[in-house]
């Protein structure tokens, strides 16, 4: 239920823990302050967790339900009810959850690496057929520097690109790395502030 | 306020008067002098005049300024025209037009005789051409002043006679005969809604304001053309299409393509499985410079002078998909440290993660007696992503853990039992697979650890990590970062590990990319240099 107080006090609260985090990093004695606030935000990170669970159970269940490509979504929500109740019977660290974990879980996210890396591949040996203009080639030969100069070719060590181009490479991989740190470090201190000041709300409200 | 005239002043004339003037010009001059005797009903006038009346007169007499005053005043108030002609007072005056009316007023209240005929309707000859010449002289010689009311001019007119300059005004036009006004406007007409009901003479208000009636209808339809109307169609179709789910359908994809498809495939997971399968190790490794791999070089002696049984905390910040890769380098740090009998410590932000270290573990480094005995302590999960990271930052014990990790109270360990900050440990070691992982660890630990911070990360990590190395002071002291620094680092401790297993996959998987690459570009380039094909050609192929 939405109430005319609900925003006004969100806002209020988020501000004032915000601050109070912050000026717990600047004066010493609030330790304990701080840790019990981000204790509580654990915990509450953690129900999300739950919540998030229970919002892909209920979307998946309402598919089935209507008829919408019922398959999936069966598999789906069969699959999520017997891993989440054998891992609370044995734990994490429990036989059955382990065995899961390594035989489905751990070969589908390598397997789709490994399809993303031939995929990126072919991709790139076709790169001309959709883009030849001088960008084109500059992308294309800044990436083959980049390989060449990653370790020795067929077995082949090609010492210009191993121990002179890679150090240039990596240069400028750092410089482009600081840039774009600096530049993240600044939206970061953006985004704090407007948040402390109550001009960003994320929390809704 | 003065201005100079250009017009004749005859023109400016009344047209009753010039119609009078021209009437008394065809007249003969005999008949004007019958009118010379209005002096005497003048004087009697005089003599009829009311106290009150005759009070009020002179106090004006006495309030007129006299021509000095005048002349001064209006040099006071031309003084920013300065080349502007002073206006006559009396003309200046007589351009009023409410002023005859006032002074009218008393006029019709004083009680004269019917019989009486006052002198201005019955002007001599001399005397009009008089006020005519006056009135003219009046134009043409600004500097020539006739105050309104002189003392000669107002002792020759009788009480109730109006003089020649303002009988030359009178407001006989000012309003038009016809009044077009409504007859709701009319001030004689009676208000008959609102609550001034009744009166009259009021401005009538309810006829103007309360109009009730159906508003006018416009035309909503928008006059645009046929290509403003096809734009806002396909605009309408995209908009609506972002609502709809899209719908998975294969693509078809034409043979050749699908065919060069499967070569490139085949091509990479040959060049790959090849020298896994041989298990070739002719690839030569990564030289020993210091230079080069300084930062994994310090991890190298950091270690190397660990005391035994220090507690080490390994966090272990992996995806699964990045798993591959990162084992290796992993493999050789925690290797290294398991030689030097540390004490592991593991912990996650990532669900996964302690999972995954429980499986390297006991997959490359089941041989160490800790970890075959099982004496290393994985914290589990800390959820809360960088919250959490600060407050286990701050006081481990207290961080909320993993429900398994409660349960046994992994603080009540040997390795744990000398630990109540994150700085009592020995050393801390970030193993991760993104950038950002390391970067929160860096940015949340590394103030708190004045041993530093260690990272082994993969190679798509290492360039946004590499800065931190060089900063001053170091955030970050050591990086071992992809199958090189997997590589380069067993080289350092003259061990054969996984790095030098993938070294030659790499190798050759490397070098076949970018064969690939090189040669799929080319058969591009030739693509676009041959000549096109005649369209009707193409056409009688395709039918």
């Amino acid at each position: 239920m939405r109430t005319g107080i609900r925003a006004p006090v969100s806002t209020a609260v988020a501000i004032a823990v915000g601050f109070l985090v912050l000026i717990s990093l600047l004066i010493p004695g609030l330790e304990d302050l701080r840790n019990q606030i981000l204790n509580w935000a654990i915990l509450l990170a953690a129900i999300a967790l739950l919540l998030g669970l229970a919002n892909l159970f209920q979307v998946h269940f309402n598919k089935v339900r209507d008829r919408e490509k019922p398959v999936y979504s069966s598999i789906l929500l069969v699959a999520m009810l017997v891993t989440f109740g054998l891992t609370l019977w044995q734990g994490s660290q429990g036989d059955v959850p382990k065995w899961i974990f390594n035989n489905l879980q751990l070969p589908i996210e390598t397997g789709l690496m490994a399809v993303l890396a031939v995929s990126l591949t072919i991709a790139a040996a076709r790169f001309f057929q959709s883009r030849s203009d001088l960008m084109g080639f500059v992308f294309i030969g800044a990436l083959f520097i980049a390989l060449l100069a990653a370790a020795p070719v067929f077995g082949l060590e090609l010492p210009i690109f191993t121990q002179v181009v890679g150090p240039i490479i990596n240069s400028l991989s750092i410089s482009a790395a600081r840039g774009l740190l600096i530049g993240v470090g600044l939206g970061t201190l953006a985004t704090g502030l407007r948040i402390l000041l109550g001009a960003d709300r994320p929390y809704g409200g | 306020m003065s201005y100079q005239s250009s017009q004749d002043p005859e023109d400016r004339l009344p047209d009753w008067l010039k119609a009078l003037r021209k009437r008394q010009s065809e007249e003969p001059k005999e008949e004007a002098k019958p009118a010379q005797p209005s002096q005497p009903p003048a004087a009697e006038g005089e003599d009829t005049e009311p106290t009150w009346l005759r009070e009020i007169r002179e106090r004006h007499r006495r309030e007129q300024p006299t021509d000095e005053e005048l002349l001064a005043e209006e040099r006071a108030l031309t003084d920013t025209q300065p080349t502007a002609p002073i206006k006559p007072l009396e003309k200046r005056r007589i351009e009023t037009p409410f002023e005859p009316i006032e002074l009218e007023k008393p006029v019709e209240k004083i009680p004269e005789p019917v019989s009486k005929i006052p002198d201005w309707l019955t002007l001599d000859e001399h005397g009009e051409s008089s006020a005519a010449e006056e009135t003219a002289d009046e134009f043409t010689q600004p500097e020539k002043r006739t105050p309104a009311f002189a003392d000669m001019e107002a002792e020759a007119l009788s009480p109730g006679e109006l003089p020649s300059w303002l009988q030359a005004i009178r407001p006989s036009e000012t309003f038009p005969e016809e009044d077009n006004r409504s007859e709701e406007m009319l001030p004689s007409s009676e208000e008959t809604a609102g609550p001034l009901a009744g009166l009259v003479g009021v401005l009538p208000a309810e006829p103007e304001i309360v109009q009730f009636g159906k508003p006018p209808v416009f035309s909503a339809r928008l006059d645009v053309t046929e290509s403003q109307a096809r734009h806002a169609a396909a605009f309408s179709r995209l908009v609506a299409a972002e609502g709809r789910p899209r719908e998975d359908l294969g693509r078809q994809v034409a043979l050749p393509t699908r065919v060069l498809n499967w070569i490139i495939s085949a091509a990479v997971f040959l060049a790959v499985l090849f020298p896994l399968i041989v298990q070739s190790q002719g690839t030569p490794r990564p030289e020993v410079d210091a230079v080069q791999f300084a930062a994994s070089t310090n991890i190298f002696n950091a270690i190397d002078v660990l005391p035994p049984n220090a507690p080490v905390l390994i966090a272990f910040e992996v995806q699964p998909a990045l798993y591959g890769e990162l084992s290796a380098p992993a493999a050789a740090v925690l290797s290294h440290l398991l030689d030097k009998q540390a004490r592991l410590v593991f912990i996650s932000t990532q669900p996964t993660g302690p999972a995954l270290a429980d499986r390297l573990l006991q997959e490359h480094l089941s041989a160490a007696p800790s970890v075959a005995t099982g004496d290393y302590v994985n914290l589990g999960y800390l959820s809360g992503g960088m919250a959490a990271l600060r407050s286990f930052t701050s006081d481990p014990r207290t961080a909320t853990l993993s429900a398994a990790a409660a349960v046994q109270n992994p603080w009540q360990s040997t390795s744990l039992l000398a630990v109540g900050q994150l700085r009592d440990f020995a050393m801390v070691f970030v193993i991760t697979s993104e950038a950002e992982d390391g970067r929160a660890w860096i940015e949340q630990a590394g103030s708190s650890l004045p041993q530093g911070l260690y990272i082994v990360g993969s190679t798509q990590s290492a360039p946004l990590l590499k800065p931190y190395l060089l900063s001053d002071p170091p955030t970050l002291r050591g990086l071992v970062d992809g199958f090189g620094g997997a590589t380069f680092y067993e080289r350092l401790r003259n061990t054969d590990g996984l790095g030098r297993t993938y070294w030659d996959a790499f190798s050759y998987g490397l070098g076949a990319i970018v064969l690939l690459i090189l040669l799929g570009g080319l058969y591009s380039r030739l693509i676009h240099l041959r000549p096109e094909k005649p369209a009707a050609q193409t056409e009688g192929k395709s039918a």
